[in-house]
C-alpha cells in the first residue's frame, strides 16, 4: 500500500477530536482503533441494541463504522482546518455480522485535492476467528472550513 | 491476499478459452496476461478509437476492463460446468486513463456458493510507470451447470 504524507502533523489528534464529536459513534459504543496516515480502524462491541432480527449486528452498524472508518482514513490526510464529508459509498455484505465485535479497517486509495477514494472492510470476530463481513468503496470530499463551521 | 483453491484444476485453460470467446475483448484488442486462482490480469494497448475527447482512455473502457478482470478472477474458482455473469459493479475513476496501455488486475474478495465479490484496479502504464486510474468493486453470480457459451 502506498505511503501517505499527512498534510496536518497533528492529524491523529484531529481525528480523535472529530470522532469524539460524532454522537452516533458514542450512541452505538464504537471506539477508534489504529490511526495512521491514510488508515483508520473503528471497533464496535456487540450489544443487543445493535441487532437485526436474527441477532446479528444490523447492517446499518456495519455501514456506520465502515463509512466512518473511511471518512477518518481520508481525514488523516486532510489539510489543517478542513473537514471531510462522505459523497457516496457502495457496500457488499458477504457474511452475517455474527460475533462479539466488529472492526472496520479503511484505507485511502487516492487522496486528491478535492475528493478522496477509500476502501473500507468490516470484519466480525467470533471466538477468535475473524471473518470479513463487508467490503465497501467510498468517495469523500474535503471541505475547506474548520470543524464546527456550518457548511 | 487470501489463498484460493480452484475447484477445477484446468481453470487456467478454461478461463483463457472463455476470454477468447468474448467478442468485445478482441474488438478492443485486450489480452489476458496473467491468471492465478482468484486473480486475473488484462492488458489493453492504446489506440485513438478507445479515447474520450482528451485522448485519454474512455471511462467506459476502464470500466469494461475492471469488470472483466474481476469476472475472470471469479471464474478461475468456478467448477468445470459453471458459468458466471456480472450482477453489478461500481467504479471510481481516480486519475485520467493515460498511457501506452491499460492493465486491469482483479481479485476475489469472497467466493460464495452463488455470489462472488471481487475488486479490480486499473492502471495506465506510461514508460513502464503504472498510475492507478480506476478502482472497482463488483458482484458476480455463478450459473451452476450452465454452458459457458450461448444458450442452445
Amino acid at each position: 500500500m502506498a505511503d501517505f504524507e499527512p498534510r496536518n502533523p497533528d492529524y491523529a489528534e484531529a481525528v480523535r477530536q472529530s470522532f469524539a464529536r460524532q454522537g452516533v459513534m458514542a450512541t452505538i459504543g464504537a471506539r477508534l482503533g489504529d490511526i495512521r496516515p491514510g488508515y483508520c480502524e473503528i471497533h464496535l462491541p456487540f450489544d443487543d441494541g445493535l441487532t437485526q432480527q436474527d441477532g446479528y449486528f444490523h447492517g446499518a452498524m456495519i455501514c456506520a463504522i465502515g463509512d466512518s472508518a473511511a471518512g477518518y482514513a481520508a481525514f488523516t490526510l486532510a489539510p489543517p482546518e478542513s473537514r471531510v464529508l462522505t459523497v457516496e459509498y457502495k457496500i457488499n455484505f458477504m457474511a452475517p455480522g455474527d460475533g462479539e465485535r466488529l472492526v472496520a479497517r479503511a484505507q485511502v486509495i487516492k487522496a486528491g485535492r478535492t475528493l478522496a477514494v477509500c476502501e473500507s472492510d468490516v470484519f466480525v470476530f467470533k471466538g477468535g476467528a475473524e471473518t470479513r463481513c463487508a467490503a465497501s468503496l467510498q468517495t469523500l470530499i474535503y471541505i475547506n472550513s474548520p470543524p464546527g463551521d456550518a457548511a | 491476499m487470501a489463498e484460493f483453491t480452484p475447484r477445477n484444476p484446468g481453470f487456467a485453460e478454461r478461463t483463457r478459452s472463455s476470454f477468447a470467446r468474448q467478442g468485445f475483448m478482441s474488438y478492443l484488442g485486450a489480452e489476458l496476461t496473467a491468471l492465478t486462482p482468484g486473480a486475473c490480469e488484462i492488458r489493453l494497448p492504446y489506440r485513438d478509437e478507445l479515447s474520450q475527447q482528451h485522448r485519454y482512455f474512455h471511462g467506459g473502457v476502464i470500466g469494461t476492463l475492471a469488470d472483466n478482470a474481476g469476472g475472470y478472477a471469479a471464474f478461475t474458482l468456478m467448477g468445470k460446468d459453471d458459468s458466471i455473469l456480472t450482477v453489478e459493479f461500481k467504479l471510481n475513476i481516480v486519475a485520467p486513463g493515460e498511457g501506452e496501455f491499460l492493465v486491469a488486475r482483479g481479485h476475489v474478495v469472497r467466493a460464495g456458493r452463488t455470489l462472488s465479490v471481487c475488486r479490480s484496479d486499473v492502471f495506465g502504464v506510461d514508460g513502464g510507470v503504472e498510475t492507478l486510474c480506476g478502482t472497482a468493486q463488483m458482484t458476480l453470480m455463478r450459473l451452476a451447470d450452465r454452458s459457458d457459451g450461448p444458450a442452445d
